[in-house]
């Protein structure tokens, strides 16, 4: 009597269903093992995990973060694992200098990135992480979670240039033209809207830059005026609250001074609320195991709403995986150890960086190549 | 509790329906209200109790009252979780309300399956669904490998 029961009825079921649990049912016959599988119920356990979590009256963010949350940018002494972002369940960290690894630590799948093809210069600068800024999430267009990550050449220099990685590809590319602006605190951008988001400056201007995903173009986005109360200082960093951008000192962040961006204003944040509510905050976790990193997370810990969390990235349990369109186990482990084929693609890359004064001018004629579009590899 | 006289071809409500204390609505559903929500289709036999239960939570969850709603999906959860009913006849009742197309009682119900087949092994799903492993040995064996840690008791 069971068994009559129909797909829909089983997916209505499985949805409800933790990821552990759905790891099991994968077993249980192939029919069930295809419908996990199949991204349709991928995206629809992520949306019910969602709502769950918005229907949760008491919880401010499921957030993600490194254990010991520190607010400061810690890159000036430590060369150490530190948290990209993250995005639909998908967790990028780089584990030292401007390597990259995304996972999903719900599912303990791991997929390694190529390294990005910059170099900076070395005589200058002491790691390259005092010049990068960074940034993950998710294009709606393509359907694909994108790694950002945007260089200058040396600290004092005003441009940055910037590069993306689309999980799908696999392969690194230019996004536009440098960039009039500099990173310099908050490294990490931040997801919100389907952009990322870092403050900038550019000559005595200080302002937030934040990169479309989708259609990858950059905007300005004006701080909060004077006259509204607002004062920029080197403290204030840029979060998430209630799926909102906002502004917030990282030496105080439960004080009430914070900005939030509503519907294209700045506006005082009320936090009264904050007292009922919590965040959770799930910490990455790690083991190595002959000599292979597996990575995970716990349980999540309750951790005041609007505190030393803001920072830290979105987080939901889910089965979206860091391959993409790769349903297979084998074969996401055959791709893994082709790294020859990839490095030389990004070999290419590479060389066409540096002959960027030539490119630049051809660049010009090609007009009609929209922007998200242009071919990957510079001929 | 309201009570169906099964011999009528046309379902009526039993004028001592409760009142459902709420101004907007009157306390005795219309018929053609009764209609389209479809407790025309009669529930399967899970028991006298569970079944006026149902029927019961049908009739309220049509209720145009977000708080008479909300008011009966906390009692129903409560009386599905205190009368520990078993998963055979709460997949009855997800069928059932998945035939009726009731979104809330259809909610209310797999969320309680969920709860009692989460953290169990792989055998004791398929029983429970009385579903036949159609895996080989080595397909099962690759599948658990792709994942060990989860099938780890």
């Amino acid at each position: 009597m069971a068994a009559e029961l129909s797909f829909d009825v089983i997916e209505q079921l499985l949805v409800r269903l933790d990821v552990e649990d759905l790891i099991r049912c994968k077993s249980v016959c192939k029919s069930w093992q295809s419908l996990i599988s199949c991204p349709r119920f991928v995206k629809a356990h992520l949306n019910h995990a969602y709502d769950n979590d918005r229907h949760n009256p008491q919880l401010g963010h499921r957030r993600f973060a490194m254990s010991g949350i520190t607010n400061v940018d810690d890159w000036l002494y430590m060369d150490d694992t530190h948290i990209v972002g993250s995005c639909d369940g998908l967790v990028c960290f780089s584990p030292e200098d401007v390597e990259f690894v995304v996972i999903n630590p719900s599912t303990r799948e791991e997929k390694k990135l190529p390294n990005p093809p910059f170099r900076p210069n070395m005589a200058e600068i002491i790691m390259t992480r005092e010049v990068v800024c960074w940034g993950f999430g998710y294009d709606s267009y393509a359907d694909d979670y994108k790694l950002v990550a945007g260089f200058r050449q040396t600290y004092s220099k005003k441009r940055t240039r910037f590069y993306v990685l689309s999980l799908k590809s696999n392969i690194w590319r230019v996004i536009g033209e440098e960039v009039m602006y500099r990173c310099r605190e908050g490294i990490d951008g931040v997801l919100c809207g389907g952009a990322l988001h870092w403050f900038m400056a550019a000559a005595k201007k200080k302002v937030i830059i934040s990169l479309d995903l989708s259609k990858e173009e950059f905007k300005e986005i004006s701080l909060p005026t004077e006259d509204e109360g607002y004062k920029w200082n080197g403290k204030h960093r840029l979060g998430v609250i209630e799926e909102c951008l906002c502004i917030y000192s990282c030496r105080s962040p439960l004080s009430t001074n914070k900005w939030v961006m509503k519907n294209n204003k700045w506006q005082l944040y009320n936090d009264h609320n904050c007292e009922a509510k919590y965040d959770v905050a799930h910490h990455l976790t790690g083991r190595l195991h002959s000599s292979i990193h597996y990575y995970s997370h716990d349980d999540g810990t309750r951790v005041p709403c609007n505190g030393d969390y803001i920072r830290a990235s979105l987080f939901i349990k889910s089965l979206v995986s860091p391959y993409p369109h790769l349903n297979n186990y084998y074969e996401r482990q055959t791709r893994n150890t082709k790294p020859g084929q990839e490095q030389e693609v990004n070999k290419s890359v590479e060389s066409s960086a540096k002959g960027n004064n030539i490119r630049k001018r051809k660049r010009n004629r090609c007009k009609t190549y929209p922007k998200h579009k242009r071919p990957l590899v510079w001929i | 509790m309201a009570e169906f006289n099964e011999t009528d071809q046309t379902p009526t409500v039993d004028p001592k329906t409760p009142n459902l204390g709420d101004s907007t609505t009157s306390s005795q559903p219309k018929p053609e209200q009764i209609t389209t929500i479809d407790v025309a289709v009669p529930i399967p036999d899970v028991g006298p109790q569970l079944q006026v239960v149902v029927e019961e939570f049908i009739l309220k969850s049509g209720s145009d009252d977000e708080e008479v709603r909300t008011a009966a999906t906390n009692e129903l959860r409560d009386f599905i979780e205190h009368e520990e009913i078993g998963i055979t006849t709460l997949l009855v009742v997800v069928k059932y309300a998945h035939e009726v197309k009731n979104v809330d009682l259809l909610d209310a119900f797999c969320e309680r399956v969920a709860d009692l087949i989460k953290d169990k092994k792989v055998v004791e799903v398929r029983e429970i669904f009385g579903i036949v492993n159609d895996f080989t040995p080595g397909e099962e064996q690759a599948l658990r490998y792709e994942h060990p840690w989860a099938f780890e008791d």
